[in-house]
């Protein structure tokens, strides 16, 4: 299978700075050197609590954010690679057709003085050679594959409930017809009845037409429902990354296990798992040396303060960034059986 | 549900939206709640359906617009006669709020006041409400830091709330609430704005501390994975009405109310095979009750024809489990 | 359309009134307000003279106050709405451009509206028209100098928040260019608060113009203007009272209407007074 988009060592560094000259005296790590592929058609999930920098990375892909460092190779219509973090501006613009982004908030994801038609035409004017004819085409159908009715382009963004106005999102993500799409913890702000309508929306879309998604959130159940293969993210890096199925079956990192653990299940239990991890994740500018998780993790040693942990495979493809992986206890069940 | 008389009991509670110059609108109706002591009662329900004002009647806390309009709500202490909060004077109300029953917010960030330390604010309730010196009351902050898990109370308690994390600014919030040691928490969303692991840490908090200090607690939450995990008995609201209410064993075992059922099904499985989501159709409707029908006839799979006709009452459907729909009336009828 | 409630309406009404007054000078005023009537000078209120009854009286060279009155509105209107034009188009352009441009123009732009914000007006007004010379359009010009900066900075901090919308940021992403992303998703966002400081300049330029005309910096003294009544009737505050009063009373009426209507747009575009609960 073809990659669709390989992300090699990125980096996003915001520089830190003092005085009146504004020297720049540091910088904060919200990316640091963070390195996987996506293949055609895949759903990719990007696990992690808030501050670890999922968000900014799904942007520095997509170069809202620009990186400090690293490559982002993106898989052409035509089978030509191309490297988004060095593209210059107009060939950029021309790009971005084919990527695409959903964003979190349907409150402030649309122009509340543009109706709904207007919103979706925008990305469209931006494509070359086509017409306002088959400009209003492409808005009937957008509307249509996202389950709304015609007349919904006449009207403002203020008369769409939130599940609505996040439909309207992705009907204007989808109206360039893209290959590649971020979805930013698209149902994160959605009622629990909703979230479920947006989710069946998103895997019929995929399914259709194709595409390759890049799936942000926090939210554990959500990414099992919807991914191939999810990364685990903890202050700036990757410390887990494989198959979801198996991942959520035996995680091998001690933070991935927190997560799975930390997860309140909607079915009453007995017995709770030990949640393996304790206090809040420290600052990213309190990181120094060693491994970034140590300080939460029940498991580590010496050797986690002084060298920190590199991704590595750990025989079946699935990649660890721990020093204590293989030797770990085994995972206790999370469910009472 | 407990042979025990209840802590603090809603009765036909009705909350109405009243604004300057405009007509009133029913928010809530005919909501009944009891909270016994040591015992945690989940309301559950998605945005609009009133879950939210319903905390806030409870503490009788209700701001213009927000009124109460029908219901009683009865607060039973040890050594005292069951007072009716909504008969209280507002200086009595001050001396149960705070003193008898304690809140916590959803954003700890805007719940604590951003100029005072911790430790000021917890005292504030301290010396109002059990008139303790500023030296006892002081010191009762910092047990009271270290009762909420902080570590290092003694340095913490002169922190400043952005000194803190998120997790740590609602163990503070959790401190001032329970700092009386009030016999009803109501917690109205504590753990929404915080991480999942920080959520697991305060939800074990609060219901090792619910155990302790014997406490009713008022669970707020959307979260069905919460209310599994955290509560003995949960009721079920939509559109301003407790439309299901059951142990959380019976309520997730063996769901009743069509909306109940579509919220599970909602859900994204943790385990076991990855099948289609079954969500419910249409759109979470605006806040505010409708007496003519069903108020879930236009979402629900299984509507008949009377369920536009009437509204079903809540009824008694299996022991300690009720819920509001006709496709149950025949079963128990 | 709903009643206005009573402030708005009442600025309404007396922004309407100094607006026709402007438009029918020449057919309501009773007297050609430059006309002197030496034998009638200082006349108080309700004395008759030459041709008709001086309602407002007449000043020093016995010329209607009325009249000057009601001529004066026009200097008040197109100075004021001139001024406040002037300053919105090369302000909210150069805040925008702070806002979405890099840091380079953002301080360059910022540092020079703090620094004309820092030194007070009237001050700059004087330096400016005295170079210039007094005349209504070197008003205007002096204004616009001085005031872009007020419209400079409310877009500025407006740019900052509106820049992190996302549906601002779907643009950049939707390969929308800059300056269709400024023109159609930016500034009509913009459009309600700096309506407001709109409303809020035109009441500070009739104010200023007042001051200036006062200080015998504004309109020429062929013009009749409120400022310059005001100035003129100065000397005759112990003996003629109503040389002061009549201009004094519009310039306060003016202002205030201006800011009444200013406060109750505010009011109405705010999102949290719109609805109690969402």
């Amino acid at each position: 299978m073809n990659t669709q988009l390989q992300v090699t060592d990125l980096r996003v560094h915001y520089p830190i700075r003092k005085g009146v000259f504004r020297r720049q005296v540091g910088a904060v790590r919200a990316v640091d050197g963070v390195s996987f592929g996506i293949a055609e058609g895949e759903t990719f999930g990007l696990v992690g609590e808030s501050g670890c920098g999922k968000s900014t990375l799904a942007r520095a892909i997509l170069r809202l954010q620009q990186p400090t460092g690293g490559t982002v190779q993106f898989r052409h219509r035509d089978g030509g690679e191309i490297d988004v973090t060095s593209l210059p501006a107009p060939a950029m613009r021309a790009l971005r057709r084919d990527i695409q982004i959903v964003f979190q908030d349907p409150y402030s994801s649309l122009n509340p003085r543009l109706s709904i038609g207007m919103t979706l035409a925008e990305p469209v004017r931006a494509i070359e050679g086509v017409g306002s004819r088959e400009r209003r085409a492409r808005v009937a159908e957008a509307l249509a594959a996202v389950g709304l009715p015609m007349e919904a382009a006449r009207r403002f963004p203020h008369e769409f409930s939130g599940g609505q106005r996040q439909r309207i999102a992705i009907a204007r993500a989808l109206i360039t017809r893209p290959r590649f799409v971020v979805l930013d913890e698209p149902v994160s702000a959605l009622d629990v009845s909703i979230r479920a309508q947006v989710l069946n929306l998103l895997v019929d879309m995929q399914r259709e037409r194709a595409l390759t998604y890049l799936f942000v959130s926090h939210d554990l159940s959500v990414v099992r429902y919807l991914c191939n293969r999810v990364a685990v993210m903890y202050l700036g890096r990757i410390v887990e990354l494989g198959e979801v199925d198996r991942m959520f079956a035996a995680p091998r990192h001690p933070y991935t296990r927190s997560l799975l653990a930390a997860i309140p299940r909607p079915q009453p239990r007995k017995i709770r798992p030990p949640l393996g991890v304790v206090g809040e994740p420290p600052g990213p500018l309190s990181v120094a040396g060693g491994c970034a998780f140590r300080s939460r993790c029940p498991h580590a040693t010496g050797h986690c303060a002084a060298e920190p942990p590199v991704l590595r495979d750990l025989g079946n493809g699935d990649l660890v960034a721990c020093h204590h992986a293989e030797t770990l206890p085994a995972t206790p069940r999370f469910v009472a059986a | 549900m407990s042979g025990a008389e209840p802590v603090l009991e809603m009765r036909d509670v009705g909350v109405e939206l009243a604004p300057l110059g405009g007509a009133a609108r029913r928010i809530t109706s005919d909501v009944d709640l009891a909270l016994h002591a040591g015992r945690t009662l989940a309301l559950v329900g998605e945005s609009g359906c009133g879950k939210s004002v319903t905390a806030l009647a409870a503490m009788n806390l209700l701001a213009p617009p927000l009124r109460l309009g029908t219901g009683h709500i009865l607060l039973r202490t040890p050594g005292a006669a069951p007072r009716d909060l909504t008969r209280l004077s507002p200086a009595e109300l001050r001396a149960a709020r705070g003193g008898q029953l304690g809140m916590i917010f959803q954003d700890p960030m805007t719940a604590l006041d951003p100029a005072f330390q911790v430790g000021e604010q917890i005292a504030e309730s301290l010396r109002a409400h059990l008139g303790l010196s500023r030296r006892a009351a002081h010191d009762r902050a910092v047990e009271l830091l270290q009762l909420v898990g902080i570590h290092e109370p003694e340095r913490r308690v002169r922190a400043y709330p952005f000194q803190l994390s998120g997790g740590m600014r609602q163990r503070v919030m959790i401190a001032i609430a329970v700092a009386c040691s009030p016999a009803v928490l109501i917690a109205d969303e504590p753990t929404t704005a915080l991480d999942v692991t920080v959520q697991a840490q305060i939800l074990e908090l609060l219901r090792e501390l619910g155990a302790r200090l014997g406490m009713a607690t008022l669970l707020i939450t959307h979260d069905l994975g919460v209310v599994a995990e955290n509560a003995d008995t949960v009721a079920v609201m939509y559109r301003g009405r407790i439309v299901e209410r059951a142990s959380a064993e019976a309520l997730f075992t063996a769901p009743a109310h069509p909306y109940t059922r579509g919220l599970l099904a909602s859900l994204p499985p943790l385990d076991g095979p990855r099948e289609r989501l079954r969500p419910i159709p249409g759109q979470v409707p605006p806040a505010g009750v409708a007496d003519a029908d069903c108020p879930f006839v236009a979402r629900c799979p299984e509507a008949m024809p009377r369920c536009l006709a009437a509204r079903p009452a809540l009824t008694a459907i299996a022991p300690e489990h009720e819920a509001a729909c006709f496709l149950h009336a025949t079963v128990a009828a | 359309m709903r009643s206005l409630p009573a402030k708005p309406a009442f600025g309404t009404c007396i922004i309407l009134l100094v607006i026709a007054c402007a438009l029918l000078a020449p057919l309501i005023a009773p007297f050609d307000p430059n006309d002197q009537d030496i034998l009638n000078s200082l006349a108080p209120p309700f004395s008759t003279g030459d041709g008709g009854r001086h309602w407002l009286g007449t000043d020093r060279l016995g010329q209607d106050i009325l009249s000057r009155m009601i001529f004066g509105t026009r200097v008040a209107l197109t100075v004021a709405f001139g001024a406040a034009a002037a300053s919105a188009a090369i302000g909210v352009p150069l805040g925008l451009a702070a806002g979405f441009l890099g840091r380079a123009v953002e301080s360059a732009v910022l540092v020079l509206a703090d620094m004309i914000l820092s030194i007070p007006f009237i001050l700059l007004a004087l330096v400016i028209m005295s170079v210039l010379g007094a005349s209504l359009l070197n008003l205007v010009i002096c204004f616009a100098a001085v005031r872009w900066a007020q419209f400079a900075r409310v877009s500025y901090s407006l740019s900052l928040e509106l820049r992190e919308k996302d549906y601002v940021m779907a643009c950049r992403a939707g390969g929308i260019s800059l300056g269709r992303t400024l023109l159609v998703h930016v500034l009509p966002n913009m459009l309600g608060p700096i309506t407001v400081i709109l409303t809020l300049e035109l009441a500070y330029a009739i104010l200023m113009e007042s001051g200036l005309s006062f200080l015998g910096l504004g309109a020429p003294p062929e013009i009749p203007s409120w400022g310059g009544m005001l100035q003129e009737g100065r000397d005759e505050l112990d003996t003629a009272w109503w040389l002061t009063t009549s201009p004094g009373l519009a310039i306060m009426a003016t202002a205030i209407a201006c800011n009444f209507i200013g406060d109750w747009i505010r009011d109405r575009l705010d999102p949290r007074t719109q609805g109690v609960l969402r």
